[in-house]
């Protein structure tokens, strides 16, 4: 008999996928990242629906309903109540998820987009360009974010686009640092050296060998600071230096002087932050879902 | 080790030198002109000629930087625009209040924090164990504002066991040699007094606390899984050493190592989080300051602010990475 | 034949994953006597490893032992309750392991980790275990040993490092030693060096070795007992003299000729085992080694062929056993 035979007769564990689909299969199986897809799915239906959704327009006030003082709560015309200027908190809310949705996917795409070029121009060419790259994230990297992004936004003045930036900025250390890294792991891999053998120029390893490898640590990090832009933004409206139209139905924004109201209309307090902190959740478990599913390493063994 | 210390020490020179060239330049690209800035908005015409001279703001930028260097390494921030005091002077009024809190903060999540995470490893995929993770991400999916908010309506407000704001209450005398108000409390032996303060702590505390706790917890139970898998984990076993010994020497010393690094960074966390927590419970810290500043574009209150909390964000990093090297012998001893 | 120090009977383990259980050991029996040198020889998870960490209840988290008996001083180690295994452990039964970089703990001084074993199972205080680990050092051949006890692991070379695992394991003068792969995770010269130390404090103190490997040439020097295990099952079970010379088993045989000579010919070709180890996810219903094997028959894939005594003193597990001098033709024709 011989060896070709022998081989051909092996019993196969299972067949090999791509990583891909087997971690595809693994996010399947996660609960979490389940209900994670199931919050941020219905978050950006309503963002995109809205108009569909509101009984009314979240700009709308009506002011006979809080003429003696703030304000009703849930009822049946008016499902989450209504605010200090008669304005229907439901309606606001659903609007409201346009802003969180667009402000945080603007915000990370700018992140990262710059630390990604400037994250693999350090990784890949190294010596004074990788140190002099590095140095400056590192100064970003000494202020909190929170704070970098106030400071960002007090040069810029508030506004929507003005905060986007901020947040953007701050992200932008975060992706280069991260990009660095797994460039500087994958450069001295085998296939690397293989291919610059055969003299394929540097640029196209960047792009077709090394990126692709590198992009699940991006997709992971990109969704969870997709979660932390959008609580940023959020602090950002509640401290004023977001969109400075008040009557605009930023959940951040929204949450701006609730306190005063705690005693008589908690819910003006309660249901913008529980909108908030589902959104975030949606993002936090398909991060963590994804982080698991691409790199089950990462795991307590059983 | 030493060598080590004066290593991550010098590494620090040229961050601090970048933050001041960073503030400087954000200083000149605040709106109004820095003079204008510095100065507020109802700055005299020759108030603002004083100012550039004295800053030198027709000179060449790096003479100007400079002179900007001199003069913060001196100790002047300016003066505050709305209040016409030294900034720093307020600074060193208002920033124990904030790091009283950031301690407090601190403890209640590593106090928390740790023990969660260890018992949550040891219970691996049992019930306390999905509790925890399920807590600890919803715990990061709060916003710090919101669960202060939460907790003063439920704690204060509807419950009235604890109070709404401020650091103490108004009608109790206390002298305030340290403006830390608990060690103030202390050395005036009034335990009344340190009750009330204490009282006033907590629910601030908890609110900044509470996402550092779970980033711990969740940082904890994956570092102590970790750990268990290890060899030498086994090895003490197959020696005979009882399981708490395990535990302590063997698990939780080697634990320890991520844990601190991300203690570390949660204060950054903490003070960025304070400027949040302070403006709900009304707690006259730093970062009421700032928002105060924000909002009536005090300038120079808000150089100081950043400068100050990036001063301390840098040196708290300093010590933990310092604490990092003694706790791993292989970089004490080289 | 002296009475045995621990005899194993019908051992099974298995262990739960997310792909299924794995049947890592399937009924294994042996035993060891007092002094005696036993070694276990098989290809990486053929489930040596797990034997000793069943019986000495260090399993993995999802390891189970399922059947079989183990008994040690009267008692079944398998039934005992873990307080109860642990004064064994170090104390009675000692291990040593693989890789002496990672067996060590990083922030504990070697000083330390010897004088836990000592503290716990005989209550030593600081100065009366120091005393001793510097004895043992010593016995394990470690210069300065006095200086040396405030060092880390990282500050000793691989073979020290190793040489340190067997002063700990011995510190409380166990009867029965398990040596885990002692030498794989070393340089060659170092390890001719580990197995004369480990041959020689064994024989001083009549202690039990069970020498676990995948290399036969530690085996051959070391072992006058050899279990050939594959699949979680003993295959070929005997003196090292019988095995060696004349071995029975197809996959024993395959082992021997898998080995470089380096007094073969230039043009004389290399013997691997065809195929890949076994898939341990389902119970074995047939011969484990058949799909692998010159000499299968029919019956080799509708059972699992019992271990069965062929000469006194050699067992083999086989329907089709090789022929008593086929191993002797080989090695003196040369290729098969």
């Amino acid at each position: 008999m011989s060896i070709a035979e022998l081989e051909s007769r092996e019993i196969q564990l299972e067949r090999p996928q791509g990583l891909w689909s087997e971690a595809w299969q693994r996010l399947r199986r996660n609960r979490g990242a389940i209900i994670g897809f199931g919050l941020v799915g219905t978050f950006v239906l309503v963002a995109i629906f809205a108009p569909l959704l509101a009984p009314y327009g979240p700009r709308e006030q009506n002011l006979s309903l809080v003429r003696e003082g703030c304000c009703p709560g849930p009822s049946a015309d008016y499902w989450f109540g209504v605010d200090a200027l008669g304005r229907d908190e439901f309606s606001r809310i659903l609007y409201g998820a346009r802003y969180s949705l667009l402000i945080g996917v603007v915000s990370v795409a700018v992140g990262l987009t710059f630390g990604l070029i400037l994250g693999a121009v350090a990784g890949f060419f190294g010596g004074i360009i990788d140190g002099v790259i590095m140095r400056l994230m590192d100064i970003m990297l000494a202020i909190p974010g929170f704070l970098l992004a106030i400071g960002i936004v007090a040069m810029l003045g508030p506004g929507i686009w003005q905060i986007m930036i901020a947040v953007g900025v701050v992200n932008i250390p975060i992706f280069a640092r991260l990009l660095r890294g797994a460039v500087l792991a994958q450069r001295e891999n085998d296939f690397v050296l293989a291919a610059r053998a055969v003299g394929v120029p540097r640029r196209t390893i960047l792009g077709s060998h090394i990126l692709p490898n590198s992009i699940s640590p991006l997709i992971v990090q990109g969704t969870l600071a997709l979660a932390t832009a959008i609580i940023d933004v959020a602090g950002l409206g509640y401290l004023g230096l977001g969109p400075q139209d008040p009557a605009t139905p930023e959940w951040g924004t929204m949450l701006t002087d609730t306190i005063r109201y705690l005693q008589t209309a908690p819910h003006l307090a309660i249901i913008p932050g529980i909108a908030i902190v589902l959104a975030v959740l949606g993002f936090n478990l398909i991060g963590d879902g994804l982080r698991e599913a691409l790199d089950p390493k990462l795991r307590g063994r059983a | 080790m030493l060598r080590f210390v004066v290593r991550r020490l010098l590494l620090l020179l040229p961050i601090l030198l970048g933050l001041s060239i960073l503030v400087f330049l954000w200083i000149r690209a605040l709106p109004g002109g820095p003079a204008q800035a510095l100065l507020g908005e109802r700055a005299t015409e020759e108030a603002i000629a004083q100012i550039e001279r004295e800053y030198g703001l027709d000179k060449p930028i790096y003479v100007q930087y400079w002179r900007y260097l001199e003069t913060v390494l001196q100790g002047d921030l300016g003066q505050s625009v709305t209040t016409r005091r030294d900034v720093t002077e307020e600074l060193r009024q208002k920033f124990p209040a904030t790091i009283e809190l950031a301690i407090a903060a601190m403890l209640f999540s590593t106090f928390f924090g740790i023990p969660l995470g260890f018992f949550a490893a040891k219970r691996y995929g049992g019930t306390f164990d999905h509790f925890s993770l399920v807590a600890s991400l919803i715990g990061v999916s709060i916003p710090v504002f919101f669960l202060g908010i939460i907790l003063k309506y439920v704690f204060a407000v509807q419950l009235g066991w604890l109070p709404t704001v401020g650091r103490i209450d108004v009608l109790i005398e206390l002298e305030h040699p340290t403006n830390f108000y608990v060690i103030d409390a202390i050395l005036a032996g009034d335990p009344a007094a340190l009750w009330d303060v204490l009282k006033h702590l907590i629910l601030p505390a908890i609110a900044l606390g509470s996402i550092p706790l779970a980033i711990i917890a969740r940082i904890t139970r994956a570092a102590v899984l970790d750990v268990q898998n290890e060899d030498y984990v086994r090895t003490a076993r197959a020696k005979g050493m009882p399981p708490a010994v395990v535990d302590r020497r063997h698990v939780l010393r080697n634990a320890m190592l991520p844990i601190v690094t991300i203690i570390g960074l949660q204060v950054g966390f903490l003070l960025a989080g304070a400027v949040l927590t302070e403006t709900v419970f009304a707690w006259p810290g730093i970062g009421t300051w700032l928002v105060d500043a924000i909002e009536s574009r005090n300038y120079p209150v808000l150089q100081g602010g950043i400068l100050f909390v990036a001063l301390i964000f840098v040196v708290v990093n300093l010590l933990v990475d310092v604490s990092y090297a003694f706790l791993n012998p292989r970089i004490r001893l080289s | 034949m002296r009475t045995p120090l621990l005899t194993v009977e019908d051992l099974e383990v298995r262990f739960g994953t997310s792909r299924g259980l794995v049947y890592a050991v399937n009924g294994i029996s042996f035993d060891i006597a007092p002094g005696e040198t036993l070694g276990i020889v098989g290809e990486s998870g053929c489930g040596k490893s797990v034997t000793s960490l069943a019986l000495l209840g260090i399993l993995a988290r999802n390891g189970r032992v399922t059947g079989g008996t183990a008994m040690f001083g009267g008692r079944d180690l398998l039934k005992l309750k873990d307080e109860q295994l642990r004064l064994i452990r170090g104390r009675e039964i000692a291990m040593v392991f693989q890789d002496p970089m990672t067996s060590l703990n990083p922030v504990l001084t070697i000083g330390k980790q010897l004088r836990e074993p000592l503290q716990v199972h005989f209550g030593m205080d600081k100065s009366q275990a120091d005393r001793r680990a510097v004895e043992l050092l010593e016995q394990v051949g470690i210069p300065s040993a006095k200086q040396r006890l405030r060092d880390y692991p990282h500050q000793f070379s691989g073979g020290m490092r190793q040489r340190v695992m067997i002063a700990i394991a011995l510190a409380c003068e166990p009867k029965l030693l398990i040596a885990d792969e002692p030498t794989t995770a070393l340089d060659v010269t170092i390890q001719a060096q580990i197995l004369e130390l480990l041959k020689t404090l064994v024989s001083e103190r009549d202690t039990a070795l069970m020498l676990i490997t995948h290399d036969l040439g530690v085996v051959a020097g070391m072992c006058e007992r050899v279990n050939v295990m594959y699949a979680g099952m003993f295959m070929e079970t005997g003196s090292a003299a019988a095995l060696f010379s004349q071995p029975r088993h197809p996959y024993t045989l395959g082992l021997l000729q898998s080995v470089p000579r380096l007094d073969a010919g230039r043009r004389q070709k290399l013997m691997p085992i065809p195929g890949s180890p076994r898939n341990m996810l389902s119970p074995p219903g047939e011969c484990p080694f058949a799909p692998r094997c010159r000499y299968e028959v029919e019956q080799s894939r509708q059972q699992v062929p019992p271990l069965e005594e062929i000469e006194p003193g050699h067992q083999v597990r086989c329907f089709n056993p090789v022929p008593a001098d086929e191993w002797q033709r080989e090695r003196l024709g040369g290729a098969a």
